[in-house]
């Protein structure tokens, strides 16, 4: 093969790739279009399959599950809404739109935020994980300069009594709160409401029954069911499909 | 020390008053005639209380003892107190023991319902007494409802010199027959009884029968696979009929068989009645047994919109599963949502229980009463339905009524919510951009972040790098500065004055054990030097006669010049001189 056929191969695949990128780019706009125009008509069946058509396709921005959230409770889905809410404030902790409209599903279910410090500190997980290596990166710093350089002694001293507090404080919050809302096993119940069961069968005696958007934490699955844990300390069994995790698949 | 300790418990235990709460168990819930079982009574969270009167008709109950435990769990101090009361049967038949009923600080509590089975003598009988091993059904009644649970007992009797154990572990039994379903096995119990003079130990599965459809329910038997380790006898005398000798001390006593047994109860029958469908009430949802219903508010006090939970529980004994939450009234005025619900066992096999529904509610308006409650079930002893009411309770909501256009009151309400029921609710509603922004991911999980953490650790890495560079090049400053006199002595060596050469032979002399040392030996001299190392005779002698030579150049003034053959001679030396060990 001489070296004009292999320049004429590199720009033919170059040009392939800059076009499938430009289609590619141009049905996304295409279906976010049609999605937003389509839940200005209020046609809302059709806005919810091409919003999570573009979730799917790995748009996730946090409006587009608050459209999602906002869909699903005009039709009375009150766990889907609670759901996508969630998700819009786990991807934007201060969009506050999604907070409120979160706020209102849980007052019209007779439901309140638990511990909304708590819930704020939860969303604002990757936050407190962040400020713990730089706290700990400039306490570090800090620290070998007042080993190593005499003339830097006194500054150095100053920024340990500055920064260790702070590494102190947000490695503490860091422990506490773990992954928070991004932890991979927190689900939300979707449905109306769903038996928590001793074991993974329906003719199970029943341990707590829960009510739409209740958050519990999910171990392992057999079957349909799925052993979970909820909040205040009991654990059960709870059909797989009465669930979804925060984390989208 | 003991009172030291005693104090310092009393410190940090924190009395904590807990709930109230008043439980009262039977050991066991059916008997015979004249046989005694016995009642315990316990009163949590509380330090003294009288003994309650507790009588039952049919049932000679005796208050036997009382008795007070102190528990510290996590540096929290509780106060139990224990009644105990001997109940002996006098007829047969099924009785009910009313709820216990206390007076404490002003507040009553009670106990739940109890039920106790009292049989005729021969029906709690083995079956086959002269067995080894055998298994018994005894089913208290011969005739139930649909949906009435009946308590029964799987009990294996085994010799006591026996040892078994249910294969493969954690097998249950199976009760063979058709039309009824059976409730969960708690963990079964092991005792010790003598049957016809012959000691045996009984494990007793605990469970419940439900029968489904009227007609003759034929449980035909219960079987439970064992591993056994039976004794076995070398030599059966002629005619024995036992499978071993009763005597532990036989002769014939020649160790274990292990074996495999299915062993299989008797059958049972019970006539299950359809229940009737006059006076059957709209709100029935298939609850039978005995049922209690109280309610409460919380809080009492609130606003316009502001969520109540409205608690209802259901105590008694019966079929807890078919309990479902009771029907509140409709009013226009009260948003009801979806009841959840919890249940607390108060015996084995959950018959006897505690169901509580919480029910979220919400005023649209001022209101100064709960909504009325009503919940129906069917009671196989009057055989009659019963529907219990619960009035409304007296509680003040207070503020401006509110108006919301689409939003319906949903009176009434205790099955899903209609997926019709689209609240108004004053949401923001957007419509959002397409924007791809934040991360499902941990930050913890992303690759970038660990590869950045990487310039903050190359700056800490550099610094103590630099620091312990800095540091090993002080250390070895004195043995930099003692290489360089070396350096310098030697060169001086080659000098044609006789001073200058045999001071610089002096000098080598004293630095050799300066450097060896590293720095650490700060001053010696060169005669203290020729002592330090072991050398030939004639290397110390001639050495010494450099250090006479110098001495005689330097304090009695005589300069001169050396040979090149003193000048090898003396290089030889320092050499040799250098070089031993």
């Amino acid at each position: 093969m001489g070296k004009g056929a292999i320049k004429r191969l590199l720009i033919a695949a170059s040009t392939w790739v800059f076009l499938a990128n430009v289609v590619a780019d141009g049905a996304e706009l295409v279906t976010l279009e049609k999605a937003n125009q389509a839940y200005r008509e209020g046609k809302y069946e059709e806005a919810r399959a091409n919003y999570l058509q573009l979730i799917s396709a790995g748009t996730a921005g946090p409006e587009l599950f608050f459209n999602l959230g906002n869909i699903w409770l005009k039709e009375g889905e009150q766990g889907r809404a609670i759901l996508n809410f969630r998700r819009s404030l786990v991807l934007d902790p201060n969009f506050a739109p999604a907070q409120q409209n979160l706020d209102s599903v849980l007052h019209s279910i007779g439901s309140t935020e638990e511990h909304p410090f708590y819930q704020w500190l939860r969303l604002r997980s990757d936050f407190w994980f962040v400020s713990t290596a730089i706290f700990f990166w400039l306490t570090a710093i800090a620290a070998l300069l007042w080993a190593t350089i005499q003339h830097f002694r006194t500054a150095a001293k100053i920024a340990l009594l500055v920064f260790a507090p702070f590494l102190v404080l947000s490695l503490a919050l860091t422990l506490w709160i773990g992954n928070g809302m991004k932890d991979p096993n927190l689900a939300v119940l979707v449905d109306q409401s769903a038996d928590v069961r001793f074991g993974p069968a329906a003719s199970s005696r029943t341990v707590v029954t829960m009510g739409a958007g209740q958050e519990l934490r999910l171990a392992t699955e057999r079957g349909d069911w799925t052993f979970c844990r909820l909040g205040n300390g009991l654990s059960g069994w709870i059909h797989t499909q009465s669930v979804e995790r925060i984390m989208p698949k | 020390m003991k009172l030291a300790l005693l104090f310092l418990l009393c410190v940090v235990a924190r009395t904590d008053p807990g709930e109230l709460k008043v439980q009262a168990t039977l050991s066991s819930d059916h008997t015979t005639v004249a046989q005694p079982v016995q009642l315990q009574v316990e009163v949590r969270n509380v330090r003294m209380a009288e003994p309650p009167n507790i009588s039952a008709d049919g049932l000679s109950i005796r208050f036997a003892s009382q008795s007070t435990r102190m528990q510290t769990l996590n540096g929290e101090t509780s106060f139990n107190v224990n009644f105990t009361y001997v109940i002996t049967p006098q007829r047969e038949g099924s009785f009910s023991i009313p709820p216990v009923k206390l007076n404490l600080n002003g507040r009553e509590i009670q106990s739940a319902p109890l039920t106790l089975t009292v049989l005729k003598e021969e029906t709690n009988k083995p079956a086959e007494p002269n067995k080894s091993y055998f298994g018994e059904l005894v089913v208290p009644k011969d005739s139930a409802y649909v949906g009435e649970p009946v308590p029964v007992e799987l009990r294996y009797y085994f010799d006591r010199r026996i040892w078994y154990q249910p294969y493969p572990q954690g097998q249950l039994p199976i009760v063979d027959g058709d039309g009824f379903v059976t409730a969960k096995y708690p963990d079964p119990a092991e005792k010790e009884v003598q049957v016809n003079g012959r000691w045996y130990r009984v494990l007793i599965y605990k469970t419940a029968i439900t029968g489904v459809r009227a007609g003759r329910l034929d449980l035909r038997s219960a079987t439970q696979e064992f591993l056994l380790h039976v004794p076995v006898l070398r030599n059966a005398p002629p005619g024995f009929d036992d499978d071993f000798d009763q005597s532990p001390f036989s002769n014939g006593f020649s160790g274990y068989e292990r074996k495999e047994a299915s062993i299989a109860t008797n059958g049972a029958t019970i006539q299950i009645k359809a229940l009737p469908t006059d006076g059957r009430p709209a709100n029935f949802t298939g609850a039978v047994g005995t049922f209690t219903m109280t309610g409460s508010v919380h809080p009492t006090h609130a606003g316009v919109g502001d969520p109540l939970d409205l608690r209802i529980q259901i105590s008694g004994n019966g079929s807890f599963d078919r309990v479902q939450a009771p029907t509140l009234a409709a009013s226009p005025v009260w948003h009801v949502h979806q009841a959840t619900s919890e249940i607390e066992a108060q015996d084995d096999i959950g018959l006897n229980a505690v169901k509580t529904f919480h029910y979220p509610i919400v005023a649209n308006a001022p209101v100064h009463e709960s909504p009325a409650a009503s919940f129906s079930y069917f009671d196989p002893d009057q055989e009659k339905y019963v529907t219990l009411d619960l009035a409304p309770k007296e509680i003040s909501v207070e503020g401006p009524q509110l108006s919301q256009p689409g939003s319906q009151p949903t009176p009434n309400i205790s099955g899903p919510a209609s997926p019709a029921q689209k609240p108004n609710l004053g949401l923001t509603d957007f419509v959002a951009k397409g924007e791809t922004r934040g991360s499902f991911q941990p930050v913890n999980r992303n690759s970038g972040f660990w590869l950045i953490q990487l310039i903050p650790a190359a700056i800490a890495a550099g610094l103590a790098i630099g620091y312990w560079r800095k540091r090993r090049s002080q250390e070895r400053a004195p043995l930099r500065v003692l290489l360089a006199d070396r350096r310098a002595q030697r060169r001086k060596l080659a000098a044609p004055e006789a001073e200058v050469a045999l001071s610089a032979a002096v000098r080598l002399i004293q630095l050799d054990p300066l450097v060896r040392s590293k720095g650490a030996l700060r001053h010696i001299t060169a005669e203290e030097a020729l002592q330090q190392k072991e050398i030939p005779k004639e290397v110390r002698n001639g050495l010494n006669r450099v250090i006479e030579k110098r001495a005689n150049c330097v304090y009695a003034g005589q300069a001169y010049t050396l040979s090149a053959a003193e000048h090898t001679e003396i290089k030889e030396l320092i050499d040799a001189w250098e070089k031993a060990p």
